[in-house]
This record gives C-alpha cells, structure tokens and sequence, in this order.
C-alpha cells in the first residue's frame, strides 16, 4: 500500500465486475458484484447490500453509498463515511458520479488499508474548506450517506442519513412523509 | 505505321497481365532452373551465385518500383523478357561463340564491354530505325525511373535502353561482365573466375547506388531521354504516341479513371529549370518540342479519336487545355529566360488563354502576372494584362496585391503612381488576412492534370512571390534600395519559403505602419529561410531588417534569430555575444516587463538558451566565451527571475539602493562569506533552475570563483498538470506521498546533499513549480533533508543582496498575534498558541482573537503596530480568484495578496501559522503571487509558511518551541530546526502532559468560552488514548464525553465521526509502537518553510 492510495478516486478503488438482476416487468431491481448483492428501490436508489455468507441468506445491512468521484482520503477524512459504514460494515457501494447509478462496492479492507497508514489520526486542521463567501461543500461529489429502509411497524420508508448515532436513532417520517414520526428502526436479518 | 501506334487486343490483355504478375518469379527462377539442367556444372558454386544475382534483381525490383506506378502490361514484358535473356545468355555461355566470348572478356575486359556496349548501342539503334517490337516496348516502360537502373539491367532489352550516355556504357559494360563471368566458371570452374564475378557484382551494386542516389539517376535519365529524342526526333514522336496510348487512352478505357498527363507535367517542369545550366540550355527546347509532340499526340489520337465516351470529352478537354496552358507556361519562363520577350510574351498570352478556357481563374490569375512581369515598362501593357484581377476580381484577393505591384514597378517613372499603387497592394495584402489564401490554394491548381509531380505553377508561384517581396522591400521606405546582392539567391524549388504563402507574414504587412513593414517582413522571411536552413540568405536579411527599423521588438526578434543561426554554424563566441547583446536589450526595457507577462516569456525563454549555450556539457573553452561560464550561467539564471519583486523593492526602498540589480556571482560569494563570519556556521547556497527539458542546480560555496554546475532531466513530478497542487493537498500522515516525493526529488536533493554536510545551513533558491514542492523533505540517506540540515528558501539569491546587507535583526521583542479568526470554525490549539506567545512575550505581546479577527483590523494593526513578529494562527484558505495564492481567513472575509500590497510594515518576521500559506501562483520570469512575496515585499526579513494543511495540535506545539527559541536568541533558520526536531521528537506522554495542562489552564479559567476548547483538549486527548493502543480508557473517555453531549447536537456528531473513526483505525490492525513518538512523521513537522533571512 503506498500513499498514492489516499488520493485514488474511489471509482478507481472500486470493483467493477458486476450483474444487473431485473425482476418480471424489466426493472432493475439489484446489483449483484461477487459476493455483494445490493438491492434497488423502484426509483433505483440502493438500499441495501447484502454479503454472502457461509450460512443461507448473508448478512443484509444498508447501503451506504458514496460517490466515485471523491478521494478515499476525503471519503475517511472529510465525511462520515466510517460512522456510517458502522451500519454496513462490509462494504460501501460507489455511485457514478455523473449518471448516480451504481458504479462498484468499496470494499472494507481497501480503506482498512488506508488507515493502517495512518500516524496518528483525526486531527483537525487549519484549513477552512468554506471561503468567506459561502457555504457551499469543496469539489463536485457528494457526501456520503446511507440509504436505510425503516422497519418500524412495516413503514418501508427509504431514509437518508448522513450519520449515525445508534443511541439516539433520527426518526423517521413514516410512509410518504405523511405518517407519523417514529424512531428509525434498522432491520439485518438477510 | 509505327508499332507504339498499337496496343494489344483487349482480349490479350488479362493474360498478359497474368504473366507480368509471373514474370518476375519466372526471372528470378528460370536461370537457376537451367544452370542444373545445362550439364556438367558446379552447382553448388554456381547456384549459390545466381541465387545471389536473382535475390539481387529481386531487391532491385522491389526497390525501384516502390511508389512508382509502373503499368503491370509493360511490367510483365519486361520481366518475362529479362528471364528469358538470362537463360538465353546461360545457353549462348555453352556455346563456342559464347565461351570464346568470355576467354575474350578475361584477357581484355575493359576492351571488350566497351566494345559490347558500343554493339549492343549500334544493334539497339538499329532497332529504333526498323521499329523493332523490343525497342518500342523499352520506349514505353522508359518514361518510368523503374526501369532505368537496377541489378537486371545485364539483360539485353534493359542494355539497350539505356546506352548512350558514357556512363551509362560503362555501368553496362561492368555490368555485364558479370553474367558471362559466371557463365565461364561454370564452363570450367577456376577460382579467379569465381572471385572476378564476385567483384563485379560488387562493382554492379556500387555504380547502381551512385547512380540512383548520388549522380541523380532521375535527372540523368531525362537527360538521356532529351538526347535521344534530339539525335533522332522519330523516337520523340514513337515516345509521344506510346505516352498517349499507355497514359491516356489506356487509361480512359474505364469511365471512373484520369488520363495522367504527368509525364508532360514533369518535362514541362523540367524545361524552365533546364537554361540554369549550360547544359540544360541546349536540353530544354528538346523538353518543350517533346512537350509539344506530345499535345500533338493528345490532341490527334487521344481527344479527337474514337475512344472517349461523349460525356467525357468536356471534362478531358479541360483538362487538355491546362495541361497545355502549364506546357506554354513553361515555354514562356523558358523563352524569358533565354530573353525572348515576344516570345515569353505570346506564350503567357496562350497559356492565360488555356488556363482560363479550362476553368482555372486563379491558376490564369497568377500567370497573368507572370506575363505582366515580362512586360518589363510597358505600363499601358501591364495594365491590360492585369485588369482581370485589379479590376475584375479576378483570382486571389491576395493576388491583386501582386497585380498592383507589377503595376506599380512598370509605373517606376511615376512617383505619384507609384505610391498609390503601393498603398492599393498594401490594402488588398491587409484583405488577404482574411485567411482565404492558403485555404484556396488546395483548389488553385489542377491536380487532376498533374497528381504526381512537383507543381510547376506553384514553383512558379514562389519566383513571382521573391519577386513580388524584393519589391515590396524596394517601396516600403524612401530609402532607396541597393539591391540584393549577387549572394542572395532566389528561392530554389521545393524550399519552403514562401512568404506570400505565410499568413503570419502578412499580418505584419498588415498591421504595420507602411515603413515597419518592411523590417517586419524581412524578419518574417528571414525566419521561413532559416527554417529552410538557407541560412546565409537569412543573416542577410536580418541585418538589413535590424538597419531599418530601431524597434526593439524586431531588434529582439533578430538578434535571438540571428544568434539561432550562429549556434547552428557551432560559431559559439558569435551567438554567445548575441545573446550577451539580446540581454542587454531585454534589460533595457525592464520598465515594460511588469506589464506583458508575454515579454517575461520571451525574455526566459532567450535566458534560457543562453545558459543552455552556456552549459553545454563537453563543450571545453571556446575563445569569445567567457573563462567561467558556470559562473555567468548563473548571474544570467539570477537576472531571469523574481524581475518584478526586485523592481518592486527599489520603488518601495526610498534608500536609493539598487535593489533591483541582480546578484552577480562574486558578490554573492562574498556575502556568503559575510554571513558565516557573523553566524559563524557554514551555509551552502543551491539555486535550482528550470527550463524546458532541463534542470540545473547550482551549488554555490562561499569564497569559490565559479558554482558547480549539475543538470538533469526534470523530475516527474514537475510535468504533471497538478504539480503545484501535488503536495498541498496532503490533510494527514497516510495521505503523506513521501515516496512520490522522493522518487521525484530524490536525485535533486541528493545533489545538494553530496555537495553539503550534516548540519550545515542550506539555502535553497527553488524556481518554476519548484517553489511548490517540500524540497527540504525529501530523503537523502534515508532520512528528509531537513533532519539532516537546517534549510531555508529565498525566491531569488539577489534576495540576498538586500537582507544581507544590514546585520542580523534582532531576536523578536513585540509580537501581534491573530488567533482563531472564525469562531464558526474554532481552532482550539491555534488559542493555545496565541496564549503560549502571550505568555513568552509578556507585555509586549497584542493578541487578537475570534471574532474581533476582521481584515480591517489585521490591515490597521499590520500597519500601525510596533510589533516586530506577526503571528497568524488561523484557518488557511486558497484565495477566491485562485489567482493570487493562498489567503488567511479572517472572520469576515479571507485576506488576500491584494489587499497587502503597497502596505508597509515594521516586522520584520511573520509567521503564518495556517494551512497552505505558501501556497502561491507562478507567474512568467518566475514570478510567485502569494502571501509570503506580499510581506517580503511589505518589508519583512523573514516569512514563515506552510505547504501544506497542518494538523492543528502539532503546530501550536511547534510553534511554542520555534518562539521560545527565537526569543532565546537563536537565528530563526536554527531555530526552525530546532523546533522540527522537538516536534519530531515528541513522545505520546509529553503531548498527553502538554494537552492536560492546556486543559487545566481551559478549565481554571471558567470562561464560558473555554467550555469548547476544554471539550477540544478532551478530543484531543481521546486521540492520544487511541492512538496508544489504550483501548479500555479510550472508551471511558468516549463514554464520558457522549454524556456530556446533547443528542442530535453537532458535539456529539464530532464526538460520534471521531470515535468511528479511531476505532476504524484500531481495528484496521494500525501498528501502535509506530504512536510512541506520534509526530515522528514529516506530515506534523515539516510543513513549515522559512523564507528570507535565517539570521
């Protein structure tokens, strides 16, 4: 491992080699890339990733997406990502960063990689990514985020949670936004 | 009725194109076929040797017909026949009559091919006068050089091609030793007879490359053909026929093919260059008549016969009558030149006619002209001729310029004429910027007539264009021309100089006051001659360009050709002092450098080549160039940069100094030398210097009289498009590219290693993109070179003149401090800083912090403040425009270069303690915007800056030592390598004890402030906990802080990202013995650079 790898595009870590399933009326309704499966909303947002496992159905958790264009060292150091990859410990899957379609999975041990590098970690530094002018986020990706189905009571709502505090979960605004709020509730039974 | 009248019925035709494929396989093969099979040979030997002559005659015809478009019918007869003449001579050997023929040959050879060569000349003659079928089929494979000279020509059709000239003979006679010597050894096997073939295959091969490649076997050729065709006009109608039948009619047979006039188009072009010679004098009207037989030919038998299918014959007309138009062209260029005027005249007369006829304006345009310029004075004459183009439009715009010129030369005698006419040409050459020339010249000339052949109309273009030129320069001043000397040639055909063709030749004529174009356009063409090598023509022309005009951009311009063409003569004292003399004139002008960056381009570029001269490696002493050219290479690498920051410093300093002047080479030694009495430590000077392909380091020692020069290819790093940015981008130790650093710097720092000893002081004098990269970083013996010497940068070495020339200041008294500008933002450590100075300087220490942090108030303090160190521990941002480097955030806005500029300061130190704040913007002359040259040139001494994004606790460590040393009285170059080394050094417990009394120091203040940096500290210490492999109280830790944080709160985001993220770390497998010393890495010490004084 050298260096380089921290400012490797993700698209470039990411594995590349992966199926389209469709369900009976030609939607795409998963991705499977080796032992990845990860499961598509209707609007094909990911929402789930699902590891193979040696015993029946894997290990299901939700999909943290994270977009291809972003450096592995903005991913670790400039975001949430490994507050969120709590959630989904195996693996983050990376979206294109033009299109947003699934582009590979970020597999854990690459940034494992790149934190047995590190020296002494987490420091803050005197650098501003915000200009006195505004307030917009540096560069062209987004940050990333995980996209979590909430299984309270059947809801089914599709979550987007930018971090993770597993004692305070954020609640979720049921079914259409409509219904009434409850605290998110993760499901990762396969 | 002559047999080249004929051709081969058409159904002959698919089979005679079968054999000609085979033909070439049946010569080679036949011979060696029927050697064997003649009986009582030595096979081996003999085999062995025709193997060799057929693999001869085979790379002969290979070679010979490459690209040549030879027709397969003549090919195939010609091939069949020279296999068989092989075979037949392979039996005639066998014969009485053949082996007395060889016992001849060995006793007289040179008598016996010269009489050969003569009876094979009188048999071939006696061919041509009885229409012999062999004759006429070599006439018609002779227009094509395939068949003028290869290995096969041994063979009796060949020979009797080609046997007129003496050289020929003589090629021929050797040549045809060849074949009966072999026959004989094989007769009667001897050794001399082995060895005589061999060597006169030898001597076959050598005559034929002489004759292709050095005796311009093609020109020798039509020469042949000329000859011939006089000595026996009959053959020039046989050939005229054969050309119809082979090149037009054969091959309008299919609707979808062109007749080829090339042949005609090659004479032609071929007749106006023949009077250049005496020689080719008597040649040319044979050229022309045999043009002339051959549109006689075209006409009769081509055009008004039978075969051309009705719809067609427009189009072959047209293309008739340009092919006629270019033959009358030439026939008017030779008669000119022969000084035939009514001739040359009535001739352009007709070509004008044919080419307008044929539909070729432009082409009829540009000989129109020529015809004028044969009309001599005739004004009325000329004006008649060219009122097509000057009053009708006709041809290219760029042409009616030509047109009024010739106007304006046959009006000589009418002054007020004249000018007008000028005034129109240079109107009508302005017009042609337009850029329509060179994209209608595709269409100017009719390739369709001449698809192969150097274009006689544009050959013709070029000597009306010098001509057209030579009296541009005649009219553009008053002055009156003297002529071209005799020395000054006219263009040749094939160079490139055009300059009616070169548009940017005519943006100067354009865009120039009439009396600047002249010297311009002498430039211009100076600089397409030089590129056509003719570079005697070129030197002229630039010293008359640089008589006239006094402009220093064409002064400039010249002078750097000028010294080109010098150092492509190797004339090395010439260039090296035109070179001294460009330098001068770019100094000259210093006061304009400011304002073009472009200026600042050429003149490093002219820099440049005047080092490379300098530095040529090998080289040895030239007489002219100076003793120490190391030495004088680097005054000239010091003059190239940091112009403006220099010129800028002598406005600013009312002292009178001439700051400006750059530092020469002794007096830099000199001041070396001052500064290790004063310091008393010994320091090494290593100036880097970038251009093009090159790198150059100069190591300057105090005392020598010249620096050691090294040079190398540039570094990797240096070509990549984010080469500036490579190393600011690094936000912590793993992203840390030490390896690209190295790999890419490495032999850079090992020069300057090798050259200097631990622990002496290094100054570096980066250029280029160099300015962006750690070089005190990057590992020399495996360790980064700021451990092993401590280092500081100047931009320039002139730099020097003006902070060494006071003693060294004082160690800091006052300091003002900026701290934690944005409180949106808090930089907890940067608070320990400020109060970590507080407390050194006591009283004399002005702390701003937070909020009160405006761009305002910084301007007013930096100017009103008596402090001596300015201090900024802030965040560090990229200014908005990215123009001007990098900017310190302040609370309301960023501070940028700009808004520094034109300030003037006390301090003489600033310390800018934020992220990248050395970040800058190259500039041509190596010019660098950023923070840093703001406040060097607002008066500091010395700038302290970061390359990159800092961690926030290491820098407040590593700022506490760097002032307690400074203030202790260290040197600031010492004291910056004291501080890195304590950085360095840190063990985890003493940042864990500095951390906790920070936070006691947070906690007993009580300030409501204070809750967010003891929380900071907390964080903090968290880190250390982890980071030690402390697990158990790391989570206690963890545990205490969660409850302390309101949920959904942003602390406990932080606190929540942060332990994810060390946790990640410690379950990741981090080697933990790696945290005992947990800045021990170059990412938390080395980020800081010292610019300036190290006093």
């Amino acid at each position: 491992m050298t260096a380089s790898l921290a400012h490797t595009p993700l698209a470039d870590l990411a594995s590349l080699d992966f199926t389209t399933e469709h369900d009976q009326e030609g939607q795409p309704r998963a991705v499977r890339s080796g032992r990845y499966l990860i499961g598509l909303s209707a609007d094909g947002t990911p929402t789930t990733l699902t590891v193979a496992t040696s015993g029946a159905g894997g290990r299901r958790a939700p999909a943290v997406v994270v977009s291809g264009s972003a450096t592995l060292q903005e991913a670790v150091e400039g975001s949430a990502l490994l507050n969120l990859l709590e959630l989904s410990p195996d693996a983050a899957v990376v979206l294109d960063h033009a299109s947003g379609a699934v582009h590979g999975v970020l597999e854990r041990a690459t940034v494992d990689a790149y934190l047995r590098q590190d020296h002494f970690p987490g420091g803050p530094t005197r650098t501003s990514t915000v200009t006195g002018d505004d307030g917009c986020l540096c560069g062209t990706h987004r940050t990333p985020h995980a996209h979590v189905i909430c299984a309270f009571g059947g809801c089914g709502r599709v979550n987007a949670l930018h971090f993770y505090d597993p004692e305070d979960p954020p609640l979720c605004p049921g079914p259409g936004g409509e219904g009434p709020a409850h605290p998110l509730t993760i499901s990762r039974q396969g | 009725m002559s047999f080249l009248g004929q051709v081969p019925p058409e159904s002959l035709l698919p089979v005679l194109e079968r054999l000609g494929s085979l033909g070439r396989v049946v010569a080679v093969l036949s011979p060696i076929l029927l050697i064997p099979a003649a009986g009582d040979l030595p096979v081996p030997m003999g085999g062995l040797f025709l193997l060799t002559v057929g693999l001869l005659v085979a790379l002969g015809l290979l070679r010979s017909d490459r690209g040549r478009h030879l027709p397969s019918f003549a090919r195939g007869i010609y091939d069949i026949r020279q296999g068989g003449t092989l075979a037949g001579l392979v039996v005639f050997a066998h014969t009485p009559a053949g082996e007395w023929l060889v016992r001849q040959w060995l006793d007289r050879p040179w008598l016996t091919g010269w009489a050969g060569g003569l009876l094979l000349a009188a048999l071939t003659l006696l061919c041509a006068v009885t229409n012999h079928q062999e004759l006429g089929t070599a006439v018609v494979v002779w227009p094509q050089p395939s068949t003028g000279v290869r290995f096969g020509s041994s063979g009796w059709t060949s020979v009797a091609s080609f046997f007129l000239l003496p050289i020929q003979i003589a090629r021929i006679a050797s040549g045809s030793g060849a074949l009966p010597l072999f026959l004989a050894g094989f007769a009667a096997p001897r050794p001399v007879l082995v060895q005589a073939a061999f060597v006169t295959v030898l001597a076959e091969v050598v005559i034929t490359l002489a004759v292709r490649w050095w005796l311009n076997d093609f020109g020798t050729l039509i020469d042949c053909s000329m000859m011939m065709v006089r000595l026996w006009p009959r053959l020039g109608d046989a050939l005229a026929h054969a050309w119809v039948q082979d090149r037009l009619i054969a091959r309008t047979s299919s609707c979808t093919s062109a007749p080829d006039y090339s042949l005609l188009i090659m004479l032609a072009a071929q007749a106006p260059g023949a009077p250049d010679s005496r020689r080719g004098r008597r040649l040319a009207p044979g050229y022309l008549s045999l043009c002339e037989s051959m549109l006689r030919a075209a006409e009769t038998s081509f055009l008004a016969g039978p075969g051309i299918e009705e719809q067609r014959r427009e189009e072959l007309r047209r293309l008739h009558l340009a092919a006629r138009g270019t033959v009358s062209l030439a026939f008017a260029t030779v008669a000119d030149g022969e000084g035939a005027v009514d001739e040359a005249v009535a001739r352009s007369s007709a070509a004008v006619a044919d080419l307008e006829m044929a539909g070729y304006p432009d082409f009829a345009a540009l000989t129109r002209l020529q015809w004028a310029d044969r009309l001599r004075n005739d004004y009325l004459a000329v004006r008649e001729v060219l009122r097509p183009i000057t009053e009708d439009g006709q041809g290219l715009v760029g042409m009616s310029a030509y047109a009024h010129l010739q106007l304006a030369y046959a009006a000589r005698f009418g002054a007020p004429e004249r000018v007008a006419f000028h005034q129109r040409a240079e109107s009508d050459e302005r017009r042609a910027l337009e850029g329509r020339l060179p994209r209608r010249m595709e269409g100017w000339f009719p390739r369709s007539v001449a698809p192969s052949v150097p274009d006689v109309g544009i050959r013709t273009f070029e000597r009306l264009s010098w001509e057209a030129w030579r009296q541009i320069y005649e009219y553009g001043e008053p002055v009156s021309w003297t002529g071209v000397p005799d020395a000054v040639q006219a263009p040749e055909s094939g160079s490139v100089d055009q300059p009616g063709l070169n548009v940017a030749s005519i943006k100067f004529f354009g865009e120039s006051r009439a009396s600047m174009s002249v010297p311009w356009n002498m430039l211009c063409h100076a600089q397409l001659l030089a590129r056509a090598r003719r570079l005697r023509t070129a030197r002229w022309l630039l010293a008359q360009a640089r008589t006239r005009s006094s402009d220093i951009f064409l002064q400039h311009e010249a002078l750097a050709l000028l010294a080109a063409i010098d150092e492509e003569e190797k004339d090395w004292a010439a260039a090296f002092a035109r070179w001294s003399e460009l330098v001068r004139l770019e100094e000259s002008r210093r006061g304009r450098i400011t304002d073009v960056d472009q200026r600042i381009d050429y003149q490093a570029a002219h820099y440049s080549r005047l080092i490379l001269l300098l530095t040529w490696p090998g080289r040895g002493h030239v007489p002219g160039l100076p003793a120490l050219p190391s030495a004088v290479a680097f005054d000239h690498s010091e003059r190239d940069r940091s112009r403006v920051l220099l010129e800028s410093l002598r406005l600013e300093h009312s002292t009178g100094d001439d700051l400006s002047k750059t530092i020469e080479y002794a007096e830099l030694t000199r001041l070396l030398q001052k500064f290790e009495r004063q310091s008393g430590q010994r320091v090494l000077l290593a100036s880097f210097y970038v251009f093009h392909a090159r790198v150059i380091v100069f190591v300057v020692r105090s005392g020598s009289s010249s620096p050691v020069v090294e040079q190398g290819e540039p570094p990797p790093g240096l070509l990549l498009p984010d080469a500036p940015n490579a190393y600011g981008r690094m936000t912590s130790a793993a992203a840390f590219e030490q390896d690209r650093l190295n790999s890419d710097f490495g032999a850079l720092i090992e020069t300057v290693a090798r050259h200097s000893t631990p622990g002496e002081l290094l100054c570096l004098v980066p250029h280029g993109v160099l300015h962006e990269v750690p070089l005190h970083a990057v590992a020399t013996g495996g360790v980064p070179l700021a451990v092993r010497n401590p280092v500081h940068v100047v931009p320039s070495a002139s730099l020097l003149a003006g902070l060494y020339r006071d003693t060294a200041p004082p160690a800091p008294r006052e300091v003002c401090v900026f701290a934690d500008s944005r409180p949106e933002l808090p930089l907890m450590h940067a608070r320990a800083e400020a109060r970590s100075l507080a407390e050194a300087f006591g009283e004399r220490s002005d702390v701003i912090s937070g909020e009160r942090v405006t761009r305002q108030a910084v301007l007013d303090r930096l100017v009103n403040s008596e402090a001596t160190a300015l201090h900024f521990a802030c965040h560090g941002v990229l200014a908005p425009d990215d123009r001007a480097g990098s900017a310190i955030s302040c609370a309301d806005g960023p501070l940028t270069m700009d808004d520094l500029l034109g300030l003037r300061f006390r301090a003489d130190l600033v310390t800018l303690s934020a992220c990248r704040s050395g970040a800058s913007r190259g500039r041509p002359g190596d010019e660098r915007l950023g923070l840093a040259r703001a406040f060097l040139l607002a008066g500091a001494k010395s700038v302290l800056v970061t390359q990159w994004q800092v961690d926030d606790l290491s820098t407040a460590l590593f700022m506490e030592r760097f002032y307690e040393l400074l203030v202790a009285g260290a040197p600031r170059g010492q004291a910056l390598h004291e501080a890195q080394a304590t950085v360095r050094g840190m063990t985890m417990d003493s940042v864990r004890r500095w951390c906790e009394n920070a936070l006691a120091h947070a906690t007993t203040s009580g300030a409501e402030a204070d809750a967010a940096e003891r929380r900071a500290y907390e964080l903090t210490l968290l880190r250390l906990l982890c980071a030690s492999g402390e697990l158990s109280a790391a989570k206690r830790k963890f545990d205490h802080l969660k409850q302390h944080t309101r949920s959904a709160s942003p602390e406990r985001r932080e606190l929540m990202v942060l332990w994810s993220r060390l946790m990640a770390s410690a379950k990741a497998g981090r080697d933990v013995d790696r945290c005992s010393h947990p800045f021990e890495h170059p990412y938390f010490w080395a980020p800081f650079v010292l610019i300036g004084d190290a006093r």
